[in-house]
């Protein structure tokens, strides 16, 4: 796809009826969730680990993350992201890829659907719809990880 | 030499290779202390110390290679025998090594090169010199060959003056840098002209004064014994980086897992044979059964002329009556059962194919299997050193920690060619140097105290290593004084570790345990050696975060023994598979002491936790499921006479029993780091794939005994556990008091979703709070009523009794209506917030929510 200087892409998920974006740059491969084995005492938010290519891969799930309504499972994509190590998100559906022009990214309102701002870049719209862009480095910081090892 | 070389690229090539010549060096100038006439560790000494000068001057390390031109310029001076390889000789030129190490290990880490470090040494040169060439000519009837043991005599005294001198000077120097540079220069035009008068009847290189300016100077003039110094060996070696190894170990680990699969797939195949057989057998059978009857009934007629009867009689279209519709019948079932048997025997000489071509896959795969394990092996044992280059590192500590502390010791090493992986080498070396140090400082007592005890002079401390199955284990032992357990006693009582009431029940065993507490150290005062009491703890932790164990052995008098167990390779290792819950996890097998079996009915609780008795010894119980908070097979294990499989899991000296569900086998894992992610995960130590492709965790056992003993702590009061732990007979490590806040704050949750009292719980658990949770108003009305409540977390529509009802009730009664109220809900209206803080609520969350924000309220209002 051609890009132009001022353009971003972003790939848009759903979760529940809500629609998010990540920085397309950020995001590694989409996978079926395989058998994921669940950490015991680890965190809520944190569906386990995978095999991924003979490495382990921890998975996350956004629902859960977000404690969006009933954090109960139903989600069938793994969307690997790369930040400074691998990650896997869960999401309920993957709807494609959107570029948007820099203008045309609206600037967060102070709370999304109970996200706090810290954690969103900006809104954009794809097929007349709103999409949460998400910073993934503000939601899996250090101190995060810290969180999520305990 | 080539110029304009990518340097960076060599740089790491020449650090190694210098490391090398400053090892050989330092291990053959320990030997000429002993044997200082041997003329070839002279040689091989200036080959060493001549290499790196060169090489380092060839790199443009001017200061190291000027520094390493001291050293060899007295070894020079050795080798050429004008000046005897005394004490003062060999620890200059140590000196000389350790600048370098120095000077290498800031190349190493990008810095520049400390050029005052080279007129240190350059000082300190120029005094030798000077002194010798002072002795030399006071002693010039002395014939310099022939040592005397006068002159030995009296070069030591003069050595002990000028050791003097040299620190005063160098005191001194550093702060008057123009009377040092003029030193140099002095003598080096002096060493110049010296040089120079008997450069002829040296083969080898000269030109000392070169030294510091024109550095490359020397290396044009190769002398000819020096082209030999890459050896054969070197030749036929080749440098690998670890990296390069582990990735390989890594591969071949995956193979490993691999195979175990293909492995697991055959022993189907195997089954799916079998039954192919037993159904090929029973076809036959059949066939010839029915083919036997079959002929017997219709024997007079051959197959062929019944088939042209019956064509002939259909292509005449006439028929005959019933008889030839019979006919006709048989002539079906005729052709029918031919094709039968040629079928059949088609398909038996397929199976039989088809068979030998199993037998031929089972073969192929087991040749893979075997090949896998050797090919594992041998990248194992390319990871592999022989423990001989750790115990190199060790003799220059001895020499110097013993002089230091005015002691005479010797070190033995046996067992020097044991291997061991690189990496479990690397991790051992400081606690092993620990060790060393302690039993010298500690153990061995003064040579005069020793020869009171009747002892000889010189102590001894030795290493031995030898493997033991998957295992190396590696003792050090000393013939000092031993570690007496009323001293150790004292000590931490003390460091307040154990009451001064506890002394008495202690035994002499866990006394001596007490050694590996943190901060623990019986030394009076704190040396620049040991008795810091950063000792053993951290010695026992590495071992440990090896899989290790380690013993301690005393008498009193006679000395001491540690005995550390380790297993040889870290990349695979042998593990028991388990199973708890619907979860399999994988334990190391060398942290086993044993497997048994316990029923219900045989546990004991002592201090409120769970023991069991094995042979007479108590020892905590663990279950698995409960540690890890899963959901077991809750009727199985709870039946009285159910016997549950039982780890018996050994640490040092602590011994726990861990019940899990079942024990699924016994298997070769790989084991991988779970990612800096999840690097801190209790009670795991990494995981690892299973054949089917399966994650397993790995159990970390270091773990799980401590958390038996905090659990065996939290129940009761401290006094009285410790206590219990003493029955046990197992306390050891365990008396360090703890203050554990006995009681957690309660919270109740209240809501109907399943989900958000699942997740809150959660969240708060981890917080560190207990959690009760109703699943509406009414419930949670009685549970509050039961048991003593600091919080409530409640939803506001719920079936029976919702949310401003709830709050209504508990403001009624005056015992409950002061617990502070947070009302979690998806009404986001401000009406309804307005509601519930009129009612009595102190926080108002609307769902979703994010759990900072939650946690944040909790613990504002319990506080």
């Amino acid at each position: 796809m051609e890009k132009k200087a001022s353009e971003y892409q972003f790939m848009i998920f759903r979760i529940f009826d809500k629609l998010f974006g990540a920085r397309l740059n950020d995001t590694v491969e989409i996978l079926p969730p395989a058998k994921i084995r669940e950490i015991p005492l680890s965190y809520f938010y944190v569906k386990g680990i995978m095999d991924y290519r003979g490495d382990f891969l921890p998975v996350v799930s956004l629902r859960r993350r977000f404690s969006l309504d009933d954090p109960i499972d139903g989600e069938r994509f793994v969307v690997i992201i790369n930040l400074s190590e691998r990650l896997g998100l869960t999401v309920d559906e993957v709807m494609g890829i959107a570029t948007v022009e820099e203008g045309k990214i609206e600037p967060p309102p102070p709370k999304v659907m109970g996200i706090g701002s810290q954690y969103i870049k900006g809104i954009i719209k794809y097929d007349e719809r709103p999409v949460v862009i998400l910073d993934l480095y503000a939601l899996f910081t250090t101190q995060w990880r810290i969180q999520m090892a305990l | 030499m080539a110029k304009g070389f990518d340097k960076s690229a060599i740089i790491e090539f020449f650090l190694i290779e210098a490391g090398d010549h400053i090892t050989n060096l330092n291990s053959n100038l320990l030997a000429l202390e002993n044997n200082p006439q041997n003329i070839e560790l002279i040689d091989s000494l200036f080959r060493d110390a001549h290499t790196l000068k060169g090489s380092s001057a060839m790199m443009g390390f001017g200061v190291v290679s000027d520094v390493a031109h001291r050293a060899e310029d007295i070894l020079e001076s050795v080798r050429s025998g004008k000046i005897v390889p005394d004490r003062e000789t060999i620890n200059f030129v140590f000196e000389v090594l350790d600048i370098v190490k120095v000077l290498l290990d800031d190349i190493a880490s990008g810095r520049s090169e400390d050029g005052s470090l080279r007129d240190a040494i350059n000082k300190k040169y120029d005094i030798l010199v000077n002194r010798r060439a002072g002795k030399e000519q006071a002693e010039a009837e002395i014939p310099v060959e022939g040592v005397s043991t006068e002159a030995e005599d009296e070069s030591i005294d003069k050595v002990y003056q000028s050791l003097d001198k040299i620190f005063v000077e160098k005191e001194e120097g550093e702060s008057d840098v123009i009377n040092v540079d003029e030193a140099i220069k002095e003598v080096e035009e002096e060493s110049e002209v010296k040089e120079e008068n008997k450069a002829e009847d040296e083969e080898a290189e000269v030109s000392s004064a070169a030294g510091p300016a024109r550095p490359l100077e020397v290396e044009r003039r190769p002398p000819g014994r020096r082209s030999a110094d890459v050896s054969d060996i070197e030749k036929r070696t080749i440098r690998v980086q670890i990296d390069q190894l582990s990735n390989l170990m890594n591969l071949a680990g995956e193979l490993v897992v691999n195979r175990n699969r293909v492995v697991g797939q055959l022993e189907s195949v195997r089954d799916i044979r079998d039954e192919l057989e037993k159904s090929k057998a029973r076809l036959l059978k059949v066939v010839k059964d029915f083919e036997g009857k079959y002929e017997f009934n219709l024997s007079p007629m051959s197959f062929s002329s019944d088939v042209a009867e019956k064509k002939k009689a259909q292509g005449a279209g006439g028929f005959e009556g019933f008889f030839e519709l019979e006919f006709d019948r048989y002539d079906d079932f005729n052709i029918l059962s031919r094709k039968l048997v040629e079928i059949t025997n088609d398909m038996s000489e397929i199976m039989v194919e088809l068979s030998g071509f199993f037998y031929k896959i089972e073969e192929g795969a087991s040749q893979i299997s075997k090949i896998t394990t050797s090919l594992q092996e041998e990248i194992t044992l390319v990871r592999m050193v022989e423990i001989e280059k750790l115990f190199q590192r060790f003799t220059r500590l001895v020499r110097d920690v013993s002089q230091s502390q005015n002691k005479k010791v010797r070190i033995d090493f046996i067992g020097g060619d044991t291997k061991i992986d690189k990496a479990v080498f690397e991790l051992i070396a400081d606690p092993l140097i620990h060790i060393i140090r302690n039993a010298i400082s500690h153990g061995i007592e003064a040579p005069y105290d020793r020869k009171l005890n009747g002892k000889d002079e010189t102590g001894l401390v030795y290493v031995k290593a030898h493997q033991e199955g998957n295992n190396v284990v590696i003792e050090i032992g000393d013939d000092g004084n031993g570690i007496n357990p009323d001293d150790v006693k004292e000590a931490a009582i003390g460091k307040k570790f154990i009451a001064r009431a506890e002394k008495d029940t202690l035994t002499d065993e866990e006394a001596i345990n007490l050694i590996f507490l943190p901060g623990f150290s019986t030394s009076k005062e704190i040396s620049a050696i040991s008795g810091r009491g950063v000792g053993m703890d951290v010695v026992k932790t590495n071992i440990m975060k090896l899989n290790g164990q380690i013993e301690v052995q005393t008498e009193v008098g006679a000395g001491t023994k540690f005995i550390i167990k380790l297993p040889s390779t870290l990349a695979v290792s042998q593990a028991l598979i388990v199973k708890s819950g619907d979860q399999e996890f994988a334990i190391p097998l060398n942290l086993i002491d044993e497997t048994t079996r316990f029923s219900q009915k045989e546990i004991d609780y002592v201090a409120g936790s769970e023991v069991v008795n094995l042979r007479g010894r108590v020892l905590p119980l663990l279950r698995l499921e409960k540690v890890l908070n899963l959901h077991a097979s809750r009727e199985k294990s709870l039946h009285p006479v159910n016997l549950n499989p039982t780890l018996i899991l050994k640490l040092a000296e602590k011994k726990i029993a861990l019940m899990v569900d079942d024990i699924t086998g016994q298997e070769e894992i790989v084991v991988k780091g779970v990612g800096a992610y999840l690097k801190n995960l209790k009670f795991f130590s990494g995981a690892t794939i299973s054949g089917d492709g399966d994650v397993r965790f790995i159990i970390d056992t270091a773990a799980l005994v401590s958390e038996s003993l905090l659990t065996g702590k939290k129940a009761v009061d401290v006094k009285t556990s410790l206590r219990a732990e003493k029955k046990t007979a197992d306390a050891g490590v365990s008396v360090k008091k703890q203050d554990i806040s006995l009681e957690k704050p309660r919270i109740i949750i209240v809501d109907d979703s399943i989900s958000i009292r699942k997740y809150v719980s959660h969240f708060l658990i981890r917080a560190g709070y207990e959690v009760e949770v109703a699943s509406d108003g009414f419930e949670a009305l009685n549970k509050v009523g039961q048991i003593k409540v600091d919080l409530i977390i409640t939803d506001l529509e719920m079936p029976i009794m919702h949310g401003y009802e709830l709050i209504a009730e508990l403001k009624r009664n005056p015992e409950l209506s002061n617990i502070p109220i947070i009302v979690l809900t998806s009404r986001a209206g401000e009406k309804h917030r307005q509601k519930a803080f009129e009612m009595g609520a102190q926080e108002y969350v609307v769902k979703p929510f994010e759990e900072e924000v939650l946690l944040e309220g909790v613990k504002k209002l319990l506080k």
